[in-house]
């Protein structure tokens, strides 16, 4: 019978073949319709020749030396010659890939000695790896926290900890960024007994400021909650051995789980959990992010292994990197610009709509100077931005050019300028003001 | 300053039921400060699909805020079904007035004003640690 149904329409398609043609090409009409206003945008940008985004023109530096301030690698070690040789020898002794999932044998003795170091290393029991940063936030959090449970997170939490809340199926509660009052209110009114999951950020990565960690914490325990960080942005560069934000507030071994990610200071790809011994099992056994997708590269585990000894006892890199972070903010703000909140090596500048963002990045591009915009639905239109991540592999001089840069471009489009008349100077802002909403978390 | 008039906001709900001026006066700022939309552009009429269009970050931006500033429970649904101006205005005045109501009588009510036990050790630890990132 099912045969004869297909017959049929493999009839019908060849007698009316042009009529199926036109009902596919409907059927795609249908879906690109909600993407009307993107597709226009892409288009008009690069009419313009102003698109900005997949970029790869960090490969040919077409003039002369370009500052790059796109990639998040903190310590700049991702050229180090002693984190490419182990990836090497990592592909030389395992080959590209174990091509596995992990609880299927895809991880090498190199993976396990990652996790060991990772958890020694933030003074927890144990770690699990995932293949990214994003499946880790999306694993640990939809593995933990069931129907019946509470998730509060912070405003300005990450896309990836946004899609773990909504993929467990529980309630999820916005607090307002970095409030623990607010928190607090929240857990006092919703809470009602049941299991509730707090999320944070060591450092928020749409404005580069650090969560307040030793109050948040506080009143999460003070409610029987769990507290989970998101360290992607503070791990190597908070804390005195750069452990991350929890190593910062001296809270090590206050909070519950730490998330991160290899991708940023470790010089390489790949996320990470790390808590006690039991969370971390039921953790590596369940979430769905770890068991389906194929284990981390050999050549990412080596490379961010020697990127994690080098981090370990190279504090001196650390140094360096805030020695640019501020070297570049104070040059920004002298200059007249608004870094928002930024006291990290992430820092934002304000420019308040999406076109002049894009802009600004198409210009500075075109004078060696690479920035990412951040537009909606990364963040609310009237605070686009551009993002400049310093690292320690930046020498202070190509820093100060790229202020001078971005002086001489923005004047033009009257950033600095609008910023300082025609808005209140948002560094008089209490830090738990309304201003943003980060990352493409809508 | 937001700190302040903000303040203010609170004292009043602690005080009395809110005028629905005051409401109004309250979430134009809000959704200035949350979508950048001049409070001096919003009148009873302006809706969600109009005047008050944003993006989906701002909107969410401002259901936070004005969940923290009122002090009530309001989703983006909710607000989003309001649709107007006024209408928003309305829902919020009635939710603070419930709160409030229900403020006074919650065994919460004592505990939330409380400090966290161990406070200020924690406090002090947390300037330390600032100093150590502005030096």
């Amino acid at each position: 019978m099912k045969s004869s149904a297909l017959r049929r329409v493999k009839r019908e398609h060849a007698k009316n073949g042009r009529a199926h043609k036109d009902s596919r090409r409907h059927a795609r009409t249908e879906f690109l319709a909600p993407f009307a206003p993107l597709l226009e945008q892409i288009e008009v940008s690069r009419h313009a020749d102003l698109y900005p985004f997949f970029s790869t023109d960090r490969d040919s530096a077409p003039n002369g030396r370009p500052v790059v301030l796109v990639a998040n690698d903190y310590l700049g070690l991702s050229a180090d010659l002693r984190v490419r040789d182990a990836a090497r020898e990592a592909i030389a002794r395992f080959g590209t890939s174990r091509c596995a999932s992990p609880l299927a044998g895809g991880q090498t003795t190199l993976h396990q000695t990652l996790a060991t170091r990772l958890a020694e290393f933030l003074h927890q029991e144990a770690a699990a790896l995932f293949a990214s940063g994003y499946q880790a936030n999306v694993g640990v959090i939809s593995a933990l926290v069931r129907n019946d449970d509470l998730i509060l997170t912070d405003l300005f939490n990450h896309a990836s900890i946004v899609d773990g809340a909504r993929l467990s199926g529980a309630q999820v509660r916005h607090f307002q960024h970095n409030s623990a009052s607010h928190l607090e209110r929240i857990l006092s009114q919703e809470a009602r007994g049941r299991r509730v999951l707090v999320i944070v950020e060591g450092v928020y990565s749409a404005d580069g400021d650090i969560g307040d960690l030793p109050d948040i914490c506080a009143v999460a325990h003070a409610h029987g909650a769990l507290v989970m960080v998101d360290e992607a942005h503070s791990f190597g560069v908070l804390g005195d051995r750069g452990a991350g934000a929890a190593e910062h507030f001296e809270l090590l071994d206050d909070v519950d789980l730490i998330v991160g990610t290899m991708s940023k200071s470790l010089a390489s790809v790949g996320g990470f959990v790390a808590a006690d011994q039991n969370l971390v099992d039921a953790i590596a056994h369940s979430a769905r992010a770890l068991i389906f997708s194929a284990a981390l590269p050999p050549a990412a585990a080596a490379a961010a292994l020697a990127a994690l000894e080098i981090l370990q006892h190279e504090p001196e890199r650390r140094q360096r990197l805030w020695h640019n972070a501020r070297t570049f903010l104070a040059g920004l703000a002298a200059a007249g610009f608004d870094t928002m909140h930024s006291v990290t090596p992430v820092i934002p500048i304000l420019v308040g709509d999406p076109v002049r963002t894009i802009e600004l990045t198409a210009r500075l591009r075109a004078r060696g100077v690479h920035i990412c915009p951040a537009i909606p639905p990364m963040v609310p239109a009237h605070l686009s931005r551009v993002r400049a991540h310093v690292t320690a592999a930046h020498e202070p001089a190509d820093l100060e050019a790229a202020v001078e840069t971005i002086a001489a471009v923005g004047s033009p489009l009257c950033i600095a300028r609008v910023q300082r008349t025609g808005r209140a100077p948002r560094s008089r802002l209490p830090a738990t003001a309304p201003r943003r909403t980060a990352a493409m978390r809508a | 300053m937001i700190v302040q008039r903000r303040g203010t906001t609170r004292a009043a709900l602690a005080a009395a039921p809110l005028g629905l001026d005051e409401v109004k006066r309250t979430l134009r700022r809000l959704i200035q400060v949350n979508a950048g939309i001049p409070g001096t552009e919003i009148d009873d009429e302006s809706s969600v699909d109009g005047d008050l269009a944003m993006d989906s970050m701002s909107f969410l931006a401002l259901q936070v805020a004005v969940e923290e500033t009122f002090g009530i429970n309001c989703t983006p649904d909710e607000i989003l079904a309001a649709e107007r101006f006024a209408a928003i205005a309305a829902l919020v005045r009635e939710r603070a007035a419930r709160a409030g109501a229900g403020r006074a009588a919650s065994p919460f009510g004592a505990r939330r004003t409380q400090r966290p036990k161990n406070g200020a050790p924690r406090a002090r630890q947390s300037a330390k640690a600032s100093r150590r990132v502005r030096q």
